[in-house]
């Protein structure tokens, strides 16, 4: 699509259902893109207990995860997301 | 970068990977892990924990609402029920599981149950609780299915609304009872907007009103249009005091019917709300008849008072100038007497007795009034007396006014004074012939007619019975009611000054009421008027007129001891008496005559007394003179004769009486009269009973 193209960040964040780590990663995450990315992003939330067969694919071992897919390099970020200066130098936004 | 140092590069970041993931177990940050080769996630402590919080919450959740949460399998057997859902049943939690949930439901509740439906149905359901009371619950069941889609059982919500119905219940019984009391006819309600538009109405309101229901809701009549001008000033009265105080207080109106006619309510009102107001009312229209008739009854007893107060005073003034026309006339006679028959003064004294006269006729009718006049009843039937009349009653009417006698072919008898009668009748033919200028029809007719008690007021005397009315029938120019309301009373008259004494239907009334009868008016304007005479019926033979006595000078020369305390009167009737040849022994008071006759032996013919003087009446001092002398005889005369003692019957009997003013001619033929009579054994009886009537009198004074 056209208008994903321009997209800078596509982000994918795997999780497990309602998860106490995956609930609080997926705010996190969205916070982050609010704040930082600024609408230039597309976060796609993965729930593994729903799609299991992704982690495979994926190659995911544990949830949270978070996957920079875009721009490249592609990068992994575990755990739930909380050390908001951690996750933005991994991103590459400092 | 070479392939080596690209290899490189990608274990250290391996390396770093699994040093983060071993960093984020450590801290408690992953939540499951996945098994490459099952390809299922495992799911962490911590995780577990969690979804076991979760259940908790919903758990708390579930034991903590107020609704009941009831589950059953795809056989109706309870696999759980909250709390909430055991308290409402009356049993513990887990007794309720594994009963068949038939057990909880009436048979309604059961049918509602089994019935099949794949969506979620909301029901109204009658629980029945272990102690067998009923519970109405709001019910909303949801169907399982298992993952191949069979039937899985029921999950419920219920909710208790036993209360709800109660309420709905009470609410329902009390709109029954207000739609009772809107049926039932007992009063008028109607609901209308606040400019008065009627939007709801009650069968009674539109009985009362002769309105259908379309006529009054799709015209939008308005109170104002069943509203009589009168009755304008209350309704904006009522409209001020809904507007302050929501409410009126109770006042009465009128309402006008589709036919124009009115009805008289007692209503109310009240704002229902901000839009709307209900005013009620109560037809009064029974009531009302029953004031008015009592007004109607009042009005007569007080006419009648009124009758009975001016006679009292008419009767009063009558009495005086009696006294006092005595003396002018007797005066006038003496001089008359004296004269030479050319002497010049002749004419002015003869004007003098003239006058005298005129003024005696007008006292007798003012104690005709008065029923004061001395009357002698005699049993007759009026048809004979209207018969012998006619030639003098055509005469009195002219050829402009045509006169019917109507007579009851078996006319009854009455008692009257024939002369008096004769007199009623020619005063209300006068009095016809006056309300017909240009000419009509007079009508005078006898019957016999049956009075009861509701005829007249039980206070103005009258007896119900038999009677036999004398109506006087005219074309005329008929009466309004006030002056209906006045006619009877002296000296009213709608006659010219100088062409009526206003004494003649005063002077009926007298001997009406004197006869033991009453009488009634009916006038219409411009159609005429009825006097209608009721006396009542006796059924004795008809008696014969007596012959009157000759009118001739009556000398005599007997010993009259005459008593009279008026001194003046007392000198001209001894004047009278030694005119004609008799004796006086004048006496001034009772007492007086009384030791004359005790210490003197002389011869005493009659006694000639008048009846009321102070220290002892005229007839107890012929009880005692009569005592004394029994040979006595005893004339009274008097110029106040009170209807207790013409009632009595005394005067019209053995007793002789004289009325004053007498002329000298009337005095002597009486005393003439007695003198000559034989004495009658009843004689010394009827002085008892006039005696007993002069106290009766004397003690009213």
């Amino acid at each position: 699509m056209a208008a994903a193209k321009k997209l800078k960040y596509l982000l994918r964040l795997y999780v497990a259902g309602n998860a106490p780590n995956s609930v609080r990663a997926v705010a996190n995450a969205r916070a982050l893109c609010i704040e930082h990315l600024r609408g230039e992003h597309e976060l796609e939330v993965i729930d593994l207990m729903d799609f299991p067969k992704r982690a495979l694919a994926d190659g995911i071992i544990v949830t949270p995860t978070l996957v920079k897919v875009t721009p490249s390099p592609v990068q992994r970020l575990i755990g739930n997301l909380s050390d908001t200066e951690q996750v933005l130098l991994a991103l590459g936004l400092k | 970068m070479s392939q080596k140092a690209a290899e490189v590069a990608e274990l250290e970041r391996r390396l770093a990977e699994a040093q983060a993931t071993i960093e984020a177990l450590l801290s408690g940050q992953i939540d499951a892990a996945f098994d490459p080769a099952s390809n299922t996630p495992i799911l962490l402590s911590k995780a577990q924990d969690a979804l076991r919080e979760s259940e908790e919450r919903y758990r708390r959740i579930i034991e903590t609402t107020n609704e009941g949460v009831w589950q059953m399998d795809a056989g109706y057997k309870t696999t759980f029920m909250n709390r909430r859902m055991a308290q409402m049943l009356g049993c513990e939690a887990d007794m309720g599981i594994g009963r068949s949930a038939m057990e909880f439901l009436d048979h309604e509740g059961r049918a509602t149950l089994v019935t099949k439906s794949d969506d979620a149905q909301q029901v109204e359901v009658r629980f029945i609780r272990s102690d067998k009371t009923i519970m109405w619950a709001l019910m909303e069941a949801t169907p399982m299915f298992d993952a191949q889609g069979n039937s899985d059982g029921t999950f419920a919500m219920v909710m208790d609304i036993t209360e709800r119905k109660k309420s709905e219940a009470a609410l329902q019984a009390s709109e029954a009872r207000l739609r009772r009391l809107w049926d039932s006819g007992i009063i008028l309600i109607t609901v209308s907007d606040l400019q008065g538009r009627i939007i709801e109405v009650n069968d009674a309101a539109l009985a009362m009103l002769g309105y259908s229901r379309d006529e009054l809701l799709a015209n939008g009549m308005s109170w104002e249009a069943l509203t009589p001008p009168e009755s304008v000033a209350a309704d904006l009265s009522a409209r001020e005091q809904l507007e302050t105080r929501g409410v009126t207080a109770p006042f009465e109106k009128e309402l006008l019917r589709k036919d124009g006619t009115r009805t008289a309510i007692l209503t109310a009102g009240a704002l229902l709300d901000d839009k709307e107001k209900i005013v009620v009312a109560i037809d009064l229209t029974t009531r009302k008849r029953a004031e008015w008739a009592l007004l109607e009854v009042e009005s007569q007893l007080r006419q009648s008072q009124k009758m009975e107060a001016v006679g009292q005073l008419a009767g009063g003034i009558a009495h005086d100038f009696n006294n006092i026309l005595t003396v002018i006339l007797s005066c006038g006679e003496f001089l008359l007497e004296d004269l030479q028959p050319m002497d010049p003064a002749r004419a002015d004294v003869e004007e003098i007795c003239k006058a005298g006269a005129r003024a005696a006729a007008l006292t007798r009718q003012l104690l005709m009034f008065s029923r004061q006049q001395v009357l002698a009843p005699k049993v007759l039937e009026i048809s004979a007396v209207t018969a012998d009349m006619e030639n003098m009653l055509r005469r009195v009417l002219g050829e402009d006014v045509g006169l019917v006698l109507r007579n009851s072919p078996h006319g009854g008898r009455v008692r009257v004074d024939p002369g008096s009668i004769e007199q009623v009748i020619m005063n209300l033919v006068v009095n016809a012939r006056d309300a017909m200028p240009t000419g009509g029809q007079l009508v005078i007719e006898t019957a016999n007619v049956m009075l009861d008690e509701t005829f007249v007021h039980p206070q103005s005397g009258f007896t119900p019975g038999p009677h036999v009315v004398l109506s006087v029938t005219d074309t005329g120019t008929g009466m309004d009611e006030a002056t209906c309301a006045r006619i009877f009373e002296p000296f009213f008259t709608t006659k010219a000054v100088g062409q009526g004494t206003g004494l003649g239907l005063s002077t009926v009334f007298g001997i009406v009421q004197q006869s033991h009868g009453t009488i009634r008016v009916h006038s219409v304007v411009g159609e005429g008027t009825t006097f209608s005479i009721y006396l009542p019926q006796v059924y004795s033979d008809a008696e014969a007129s007596l012959a009157t006595l000759p009118r001739t000078a009556f000398h005599g020369t007997e010993t009259i001891l005459l008593v009279e305390d008026e001194e003046q009167v007392r000198m001209v009737t001894r004047n009278i008496l030694e005119r004609h040849g008799y004796r006086v022994l004048e006496m001034r008071s009772p007492p007086e005559a009384l030791l004359h006759v005790q210490n003197s032996s002389e011869q005493i013919d009659l006694l000639l007394t008048d009846v009321v003087m102070p220290h002892m009446s005229g007839p107890e001092l012929a009880r005692q003179l009569t005592k004394i002398r029994p040979q006595l005889r005893v004339l009274c005369m008097s110029g106040y004769t009170d209807d207790s003692i013409v009632r009595h019957g005394v005067l019209q009997a053995a007793i002789a009486f004289v009325q004053k003013p007498f002329t000298s001619d009337s005095l002597t033929q009486k005393v003439r009269e007695v003198l000559d009579e034989e004495p009658t054994p009843s004689m010394k009886q009827a002085m008892k009973l006039m005696q007993d009537a002069i106290v009766r009198v004397t003690s009213d004074e």
